[in-house]
């Protein structure tokens, strides 16, 4: 077998294995398209598979001529009318090539049947029909693929190339004719070509799965450059990656338009679009019979071609952008149906499962980046809200920091923070004006360094203190750097983590040093005003002993002359006694008995200067007790007296009994003076609960006195009756108030001429470091 | 014939005092000492009194308190302090109502604090008394 043989069995046989193939797939995926390849190819395909089998069983040559050339020429014709899905062809030229082909059949069958001789012109006829109808389809197919994209510009191009180099295979062909020389080469080049020929155009329209799956992977490779040579900020964003969606759906198949619809909730809306008008799609988002309503519920990519039996709502679709033809693509996340893609194309698609597969392949590409775009958008979006959180907070803590700043920098007290082991960490400004230094000293010095020397003993304590977590606050004297001092008064605040462990202590310092000063002006002040009352007690003690000597000196002075003019008198009226008369003797008692109230009244006034003097001895008394004693005594020395005693039993009291019995005598004898007038006079010595818990009171029903004149019955030498009256020296009832003002009470007086009196007192609670100096200020009254 | 020795300075005192014994028919031999000094020198013999026999001891001795140069208390200090004549019974016959001059003198040695009363009358009752108890009553230890 020849080469030319060989390369004619292959031809033969690509040619057959085409036609089969072909009507397989119109078989089982029918379509306008796929009928009209399958069309084509059996066209080319018929012929060889029939002559092989009439040659195989020995039928006339003329027979299997007859219909190989019937076959064979209805090709072109075949090709025209596929073309046509491409561009349209007009009418007129697909009329002219069906009557060329009926034509030549006729008149090929007309010379092998009767003139041999035109045989030759026939064929060549015939082959300028072959190359002119080839060359015409190819540039329709060159046309029809600048308009087409992706794969399916491949596939046009390689079935553009078949359709070329078929053309060329009989143009070769034809110059054997006027080149008979180089016929053999010739004639093996145009097999060599005639073989290429269905080989191009098996690749274009039939190709293998591998092919397919090289430009899809193209294709891919193409729009995930495109995504990822955009920056990350964009590519991870769902517009973008929709917008990218769109562009690349329509540059991948060689769309005029294409949408992305997206579904939120139970809304639906136009995500993105692209060769659309806005609002273009609103009408048939929802329809229900429509392609994207059905692309939603099932989930698989559609395609619908305007050719075929479809919808209103689709067809008016397909019209509003004036497209033949739409995929639809489901984006599917791990939700489901996010979203739907469609893509409008234009006439004269040939391959539209290659479209539809890319389109899908692409979009569901396309999902893997919308669901990162998403989780990204969304981590975005909780970024956003993060940064804006921490913006709002740390502005926030700038703000509260500025203000502790301020608070701090404009304290008047000064602010001293050290650390774990006491060394400053941070002070205020007005803490390093107070000791006339610089923050940067003080943050480099130990703080012990200020303390004054003598108050260093207090460092460790206070460091022990802290330690304990206890706090405190105490007066220190600081020294400051230009040599002054600083009192301070200091607060510290031991400063603990969450464990309680000491990290520092926190010291609020406040200057002290004028109050200070102030102090020890006033502790001088002191001082002297002391020393002063010493000075003054000291002269008071000395006056007092000079009181003492005069009072001595007029106890025993004094009392002398008395005693002489008493004896004297005495004396002469003894001794001299005839020489007088009745008149002498009675001036003589008058000038004894003058004397002897004239030493009355001396021995009350000592009484009443040494009651101020004496030392107080404390002890328990029972007024009762000593008020019965003393009525007994003026009993004894009043035996006509027949008075009445009320004495209230138990009535103790805290105070010196010798001083208190005076005073209780006092008064007693008073209301035994006074009663002396009195028809059934009564005395009476009662607690008056109703005055109060330690009021006690002495009452007579004698001559009492005009309260007009109370407040002069204390008074020393006052007197409110005549000596005729009642005798007394006016010194008692002073002396009294004397021993009640010495016990701490009070005394005072009620009554009315004639109706007797009552005198009240009290005696304070015992104060056993009372000395007699305090009670001399009395005596200089 | 016992002896007493009156220590007074006031010659007024001293006439009512014997004026006093008389009339409580006292007649003991009475020696007057116008100050603590004369006091002394009687009692001890010396100055004035040179010569006398101490031995002779007065049987009482009456001493007012307040005296020029020397007074009554030292004059008691220097009796009880010699044991000649520190037996002698001193009783103190004073003006004076300060319980201090009464303590001091009892814890000095008196034996006896009266204080002389300014009325004449009384005054009798107390010398008349006092010499009755001193000098018959009292058992003398010579």
């Amino acid at each position: 077998m020849s080469a030319n043989q060989f390369l004619t069995v292959i031809c033969q046989l690509l040619f057959a294995a085409l036609t089969i193939t072909t009507l397989v797939s119109y078989i089982r995926e029918r379509g306008v398209i796929r009928r009209d390849i399958a069309l084509m190819f059996s066209s080319l395909g018929i012929p060889i598979v029939v002559v092989a089998l009439l040659q195989s069983i020995n039928a006339p040559e003329a027979a299997v001529t007859f219909i190989s050339l019937f076959s064979l020429l209805a090709a072109p014709y075949l090709l025209l009318r596929l073309s046509r899905h491409l561009q349209p062809v007009p009418q007129s030229v697909l009329r002219a090539a069906l009557i060329f082909v009926v034509a030549a059949w006729i008149a090929e069958m007309l010379s092998v049947i009767f003139v041999p001789a035109l045989s030759s012109a026939v064929g060549l006829t015939v082959i300028l029909y072959f190359i002119v109808v080839n060359a015409y389809t190819m540039r329709i197919f060159l046309r029809g693929m600048s308009r087409s994209s992706g794969i399916a510009r491949q596939r046009i191009y390689l079935a553009a190339a078949g359709s070329g180099l078929l053309a060329l295979a009989f143009i070769i062909a034809l110059m054997t004719l006027f080149i008979p020389a180089l016929s053999n080469l010739l004639i093996g080049i145009a097999y060599i070509i005639l073989v290429a020929s269905p080989v191009a155009y098996f690749l274009g329209f039939t190709p293998p799965r591998w092919l397919r799956a090289m430009w899809q992977l193209h294709e891919l490779r193409s729009f995930l450059l495109s995504m990822t040579s955009k920056p990350m900020y964009e590519r991870l964003s769902v517009s973008t990656g929709i917008d990218e969606l769109c562009h690349t759906a329509i540059r991948a198949i060689g769309g005029i338009a294409s949408a992305v619809i997206r579904e939120q909730g139970i809304e639906r809306n136009v995500a993105a679009q692209i060769g659309l008008d806005t609002g273009q799609l609103d009408s048939a988002l929802k329809a229900p019979d429509g392609i994207i309503e059905r692309t939603f519920l099932k989930g698989t990519p559609l395609s619908v071609c305007a050719a075929d039996n479809i919808s209103v709502s689709d067809r008016m679709l397909l019209a509003s952008v004036s497209a033949e033809m739409m995929h639809t693509s489901p984006i599917m996340t791990a939700e489901g149906v996010w979203g739907v893609t469609i893509v409008f194309l234009h006439s004269g698609v040939l391959f539209p499962e290659d479209d539809l597969a890319l389109l899908n392949l692409l979009t569901q590409q396309s999902a893997v980046f919308l669901e990162n775009s998403l989780l990204v958008d969304e981590l975005r979006v909780h970024s956003g809200e993060m940064e804006s959180r921490v913006d709002a907070r740390t502005r926030e803590l700038r703000e509260s920091r500025e203000e502790y700043r301020r608070i701090v920098e404009t304290a008047q007290e000064g602010i001293w923070l050290t650390d774990a082991s006491f060394k400053t960490t941070f002070v205020n400004k007005k803490m390093a004006e107070m000791l006339a230094t610089t923050i940067e000293d003080m943050l480099s010095t130990p703080p012990e360094d200020y303390l004054d020397g003598d108050w260093l003993g207090i460092v460790e304590q206070l460091k022990t203190r802290r330690r304990a977590g206890q706090g405190e606050q105490y007066e220190s004297k600081l020294r400051r750097r230009d040599g002054g001092v600083l009192w301070a008064l200091t607060s510290a605040t031991p400063l603990k983590d969450d464990d309680g462990k000491l990290v520092g202590s926190l010291t609020m310092v406040a200057d002290i040093t004028k109050l200070k000063e102030a102090e020890e002006r006033l502790l001088q002040l002191n001082a002297e005003l002391e020393e002063r009352v010493a000075s003054r007690t000291a002269d008071l003690i000395t006056l007092n002993r000079e009181m003492e000597a005069f009072s001595y000196s007029v106890s025993h002075d004094l009392r002398a002359p008395l005693r002489g003019i008493d004896g004297f008198s005495q004396a002469l009226l003894e001794d001299h006694a005839d020489q007088l008369d009745e008149d002498g003797r009675h001036l003589l008692n008058r000038v004894r008995a003058a004397a002897q109230r004239m030493a009355t009244l001396i021995d009350d006034l000592l009484n009443l200067s040494r009651i101020s003097r004496s030392e107080m001895k404390w002890e328990n008394i029972d007024l009762a007790e000593l008020a019965h004693s003393i009525i007994d005594d003026l009993r004894q020395s009043d035996p006509t007296r027949d008075i009445e005693i009320a004495v209230a039993p138990e009535m103790c009291v805290s105070g010196d009994e010798r001083l208190i019995r005076i005073a209780l005598e006092n008064l007693l004898r008073n209301a035994w003076k006074f009663t002396r007038n009195t028809k059934a006079p009564r005395i009476e010595v009662t607690p008056m609960l109703e005055y109060g818990a330690d009021v006690y009171a002495v009452h007579d029903n004698g001559a009492g006195f005009d309260m007009a004149y109370a407040d002069k019955l204390f008074g020393a030498f006052q007197r409110l009756h005549s000596m005729s009256e009642y005798e007394g020296t006016g010194i008692g009832l002073a002396t009294v108030q004397r021993i009640i003002h010495r016990h701490g009470g009070r005394i005072w007086a009620e009554g009315a001429v004639n109706e007797g009196a009552t005198f009240y007192f009290t005696l304070q609670v015992p104060q056993p470091e009372r000395s007699g100096t305090a009670d001399d200020h009395d005596f200089t009254r | 014939m016992t002896t007493i020795l009156l220590v007074e300075d006031n010659p007024d005192d001293e006439a009512l005092t014997m004026r006093a014994f008389k009339k409580s028919h006292l007649a003991n031999d009475v020696i007057v000492a116008r100050d603590g000094v004369e006091a002394l020198d009687y009692v001890f013999g010396t100055g004035a009194y040179e010569g006398r026999d101490i031995a002779d001891k007065p049987h009482l001795i009456l001493l007012d308190l307040k005296l020029p140069r020397l007074d009554g208390m030292d004059v008691l200090k220097r009796i009880r302090s010699d044991e000649r004549v520190n037996l002698i019974p001193v009783v103190v016959l004073t003006s004076s109502r300060e319980q201090e001059d009464m303590v001091r003198s009892y814890a000095l040695g008196a034996n006896s604090y009266i204080r002389k009363p300014v009325d004449f009358n009384q005054f009798v009752q107390a010398v008349q008394q006092l010499g009755l108890y001193w000098l018959v009553l009292n058992e003398s230890p010579f």
